[in-house]
């Protein structure tokens, strides 16, 4: 199980990366995608859009399951990955790099504090397991 | 047997209905305010699909299904096209997954294995096709899943061919699987069959494979239980 040490978590299994002061990029863990096994489809917001922490913000689908993906913070969304909408294998093969699912320009600085650090994450990992 | 379930079986419902009535369940459930619950019931002829939708899994052009005033939907099941109707048994578990399985993939089989073992009472060996998820009668299907799990609730299900008209299955690619041939209980007995004896074996098989005891509820019941609490929690925000 990879769990990145430089990322932050959220118990539903995604993960959060600052890449600038405003700005974070967010995809599902490794755990997840094991978990999903093989992706064949990925459904993602519009940019533009007005995200709320904790509230579904995609849907990734795997043989005859949907499941939805919640967003780690406040924000509204920058940029989104095409690639993994062309190519959804992408988030099983690299899901802390081209598997990322969204930019999100975030409204409220303080909800960092409600995310995992990779220990937290490792042990509600192993907990479900 | 500790674990203890909801049955809500009802009649014919309406498949908006039916999805409305679902959500509520489901939220409540997530909120933990209600069991683990499953609904058995038919609908009236309806197309469904998921979100992976294309055009190309509707073979004839929407005249079809206006004309013989079908209900078509979109809906945030997992899975592509597929027909319900009279005759075939509509089971949706909402379930908290990790009561019986922490494995998505096992959920799906548990859900084939209750279709299999019901066929079983009828002296139908059905099987599991690798990759193909559902339930066959040699190259034909009978049984079809597509569900949604959100939070690590269970919501959607599975869907069972009784004693239904299969030609509707002809208008579309059902599941996307071009040329599939489906099949039901009535026409692999060439026999006709009383669909409450299946609804029957239906939760006695969901009884022993999710080893849940199942506890009858009424609809008022349940939506009062759902509502009511709904209601509380207006209640507390307006304080």
């Amino acid at each position: 199980m990879n769990i990145p040490n430089e990322l932050l978590y959220t118990k539903t299994h995604e993960w959060v990366k600052k890449i600038s002061p405003k700005v974070v990029v967010m995809g599902i863990t490794d755990y997840a995608q094991q978990q999903l096994k093989d992706i064949v489809f990925v459904e993602l917001p519009q940019t533009g859009k007005e995200l709320k922490l904790g509230a579904p913000c995609a849907v990734v689908e795997s043989v005859k399951a949907a499941y939805d993906i919640y967003s780690p913070l406040s924000g509204k969304v920058v940029e989104i990955n095409k690639k993994i909408q062309e190519k959804p294998q992408l988030v099983n093969e690299d899901p802390y790099g081209e598997g990322w699912f969204l930019q999100i320009e975030i409204s409220n600085p303080d909800e960092f504090k409600n995310l995992l650090n990779p220990v937290q994450y490792r042990v509600i990992c192993e907990a479900e397991h | 047997m500790s674990l203890k379930s909801l049955l809500l079986q009802l009649d014919m419902v309406e498949y908006g209905r039916a999805w409305e009535l679902q959500k509520t369940i489901f939220e409540s459930r997530i909120n933990n305010n209600i069991e683990d619950c499953l609904i058995l019931l038919q609908h009236p002829p309806t197309f469904t699909y998921g979100r992976r939708y294309k055009e190309s899994n509707l073979t004839s052009n929407k005249l079809y299904y206006e004309n013989k005033s079908f209900a078509v939907y979109k809906t945030d099941r997992g899975g592509l096209a597929t027909y319900h109707g009279p005759g075939q048994i509509i089971g949706y578990p909402i379930l908290k997954m990790s009561t019986y399985t922490k494995d998505y993939y096992q959920y799906l089989r548990m859900l084939e294995e209750v279709m299999i073992r019901t066929l079983s009472d009828y002296s139908i060996w059905a099987i599991r096709r690798n990759g193909y998820t559902g339930v066959w009668v040699n190259k034909s299907k009978i049984g079809f899943i597509g569900v949604r799990i959100a939070m690590g609730y269970t919501m959607h299900g599975f869907s069972l061919n009784v004693n239904n008209d299969l030609n509707p299955f002809n208008h579309i690619i059902p599941c996307g699987i071009q040329g599939v041939r489906i099949t039901s209980i009535s026409e692999l007995l060439n026999a006709d069959v009383d669909i409450k004896e299946v609804f029957d074996s239906l939760v006695y098989h969901y009884s022993d494979i999710f080893r849940v005891q199942v506890t009858s509820i009424k609809l008022n019941t349940i939506v009062q239980k759902a509502y009511s609490v709904m209601a509380e929690c207006d209640n507390l925000v307006s304080q």
